[in-house]
């Protein structure tokens, strides 16, 4: 499914004394089938463009090409139950969202929404829980009985329910203890490996960014300011020193090594990757 | 700030003993049902900078609400600065009190980002040309000076934190509560406040207690606070706390950086021992050395 954004700007509180303008001249093309990280300092336009992703926003001028959507600024748009069907957002902390008498009742909402057989919306909500790793003994507990990281998994597997080709994820980790995170990075990571799902994700942690995303967008003051693989990103100096991007630890550690005489390849983005790189060297 | 010095003289420094707070047997559970909190007890020294770590459910956040006195306990005492926290006094023990919770639009009044800072203020006595300055001060400090005549409500999640830190810094309490309160912010927003907080800490008359995920942090505090299935697992200066990575991740958590640095190495026959960056590239270079 095409994500193409095309001239957009967003206006917040246009017409009024305090409108302020939260995105300008965007243009973007995400790859399919990729992780996309979208980083950049708090204010700087971050949830404003994701939430274009399935026009929660209508853009203030341009257009965003979304599959067989298009979105234009202005103009009445038809069919969004479908776009929205078809571009799952999260938002941040979707937890608060939840509200039915169970787990597996608030997972089934969405589809039944959507006009989808009662049915089928368990056995789609059922599934979805399994994905996100949540066992069945818990499909009838009530969720505000669960743990933080568990009731993030539930809000996902809400939206995971409705089979979107697309997730966005506007930071899915936040507030989430290490093993928590740690648990939702691998799932958003075998989301997009093993069920094809093209992953938005706004983030903070440029460790994770760095570690596991396919290409980074990397806005400041409503701009994109750089679109490309992510590697690329962090190997530009020029780029981040300009822009006072904060380096993932592991690329701090990777160079330090570098300066003390020891060759880490360029694709090493873990730390397990460098330890067997430089290992490598100092057993040879 | 003249009237506020008077305010918070009105608070006797009697305790010698050096444990300011001081948490005895702290039993909490929630609807007869659940239990939170079982047999907390622990000390922490005046001016200290304390880490709590969890994972998710563990007890942390009631833990907070405990000591600002938003719930009650069922058994146990808290003191602080000599005193038994009880209906009677809480209010005013609270006074000394800052806290900044995860999720700040549950903690917004003001109509403005300076109506909010100024609210906490107002209530503490405090003159109008003090107000504006100490809002000034810290709205500068946690950068916020161009949003303060803007509504909470139209910030990102990051700015709310700010509001929210600035809110509570500038009410120049004794004891600070920050929970998961740099969560939203963005790296470099969180390096700021992160070196902002140390920086008021320095004069250690501050008291910090931040319960935190980001075990980088707790790794640098006085004291690590391990909670777990609402018990006290751990208590103890990091590097012990953190030494044991089997250990630490059993309840949760993980270890910092430098401990998967190490760990990552191990599984390739190399041991090292060092306890920051510059410690391990010296004995990685030995090792190359000796080959």
């Amino acid at each position: 499914m095409r994500i193409h954004f095309e001239k957009i700007s967003y206006i917040y509180d246009r017409n009024l004394p305090f409108a302020h303008t939260a995105l300008s001249d965007i243009e973007l093309d995400i790859r399919e089938g990729k992780i996309t990280a979208i980083i950049g300092e708090t204010g700087s336009g971050k949830s404003t463009l994701v939430q274009h992703l399935n026009a929660l926003l209508i853009p203030s001028s341009g257009q965003i090409e979304l599959g067989d959507h298009l979105i234009k600024a202005n103009e009445k748009n038809k069919n969004l139950k479908k776009l929205r069907k078809e571009v799952g957002l999260v938002f941040q902390f979707p937890e608060y969202q939840l509200f039915e008498s169970t787990i597996l009742d608030d997972v089934a909402f969405g589809p039944i929404r959507f006009g989808i057989s009662k049915e089928e919306s368990y056995e789609r909500a059922r599934s979805a829980l399994s994905n996100v790793g949540i066992s069945p003994i818990l499909y009838d507990r009530n969720p505000m009985e669960l743990s933080g990281g568990q009731k993030r998994r539930v809000a996902i597997a809400g939206i995971l329910a409705l089979d979107p080709k697309i997730l966005v994820l506007d930071e899915p980790a936040a507030g989430l203890d290490p093993e928590g995170a740690k648990r939702l990075v691998d799932l958003i990571v075998s989301l997009n490996r093993e069920f094809n799902k093209t992953i938005i994700l706004v983030s903070h942690d440029n460790d994770m960014v760095y570690s596991y995303t396919d290409d980074t967008v990397f806005m400041r003051d409503g701009r994109v300011i750089y679109h490309g693989p992510t590697l690329d990103l962090f190997n530009d100096g020029e780029l981040i020193k300009k822009n006072h991007l904060l380096l993932p630890t592991v690329v701090n550690f990777k160079n330090r090594l570098r300066e003390a005489g020891f060759e880490v390849d360029e694709n090493a983005r873990t730390i397990e990757q460098i330890a067997e790189a430089v290992s490598r060297r100092i057993s040879r | 700030m003249s009237q506020l010095g008077n305010c918070k003289s009105l608070f006797n420094i009697y305790n010698t003993n050096m444990d300011f707070i001081s948490v005895r047997d702290l039993n909490f559970r929630y609807e007869e049902k659940q239990i939170l909190l079982s047999d907390i007890s622990f000390d922490i020294k005046k001016g200290a900078y304390v880490a709590i770590v969890g994972k998710n459910g563990s007890g942390k956040s009631t833990l907070a609400k405990l000591l600002i006195g938003l719930e009650t306990a069922d058994s146990g005492t808290i003191e602080i600065d000599g005193v038994v926290l009880n209906d009677e006094n809480i209010k005013h023990i609270r006074s000394r009190m800052g806290i900044v919770f995860q999720n700040p639009d549950n903690q917004f009044i003001g109509a403005t980002v300076r109506d909010d800072i100024a609210f906490g203020l107002e209530n503490r006595c405090c003159s109008k040309s003090d107000m504006a300055l100490l809002i000034e001060q810290f709205s500068n400090k946690v950068g916020l000076e161009k949003l303060l005549d803007k509504e909470p409500e139209a910030l990102s999640g990051g700015q709310k934190q700010r509001v929210a830190i600035a809110g509570v810094l500038a009410m120049q309490s004794d004891i600070i509560i920050l929970d998961e309160a740099t969560s939203m912010l963005d790296p470099r927003g969180r390096d700021t406040i992160k070196k902002l907080i140390r920086e008021l800490h320095q004069d250690k008359e501050l008291t910090i207690i931040s319960i935190t995920h980001d075990i980088e942090e707790a790794y640098t505090a006085d004291d690590c606070i391990v909670l777990c299935d609402g018990k006290v697992f751990d208590h103890g200066k990091p590097e012990e706390v953190f030494k044991d990575a089997k250990r630490i991740r059993s309840v949760g958590l993980d270890v910092p950086f430098i401990g998967k640095v190490k760990e990552a190495f191990k599984n390739h026959g190399i041991v090292l021992d060092g306890n920051s960056e510059d410690e391990i590239i010296g004995e990685l270079c030995e090792y190359t050395l000796k080959r």
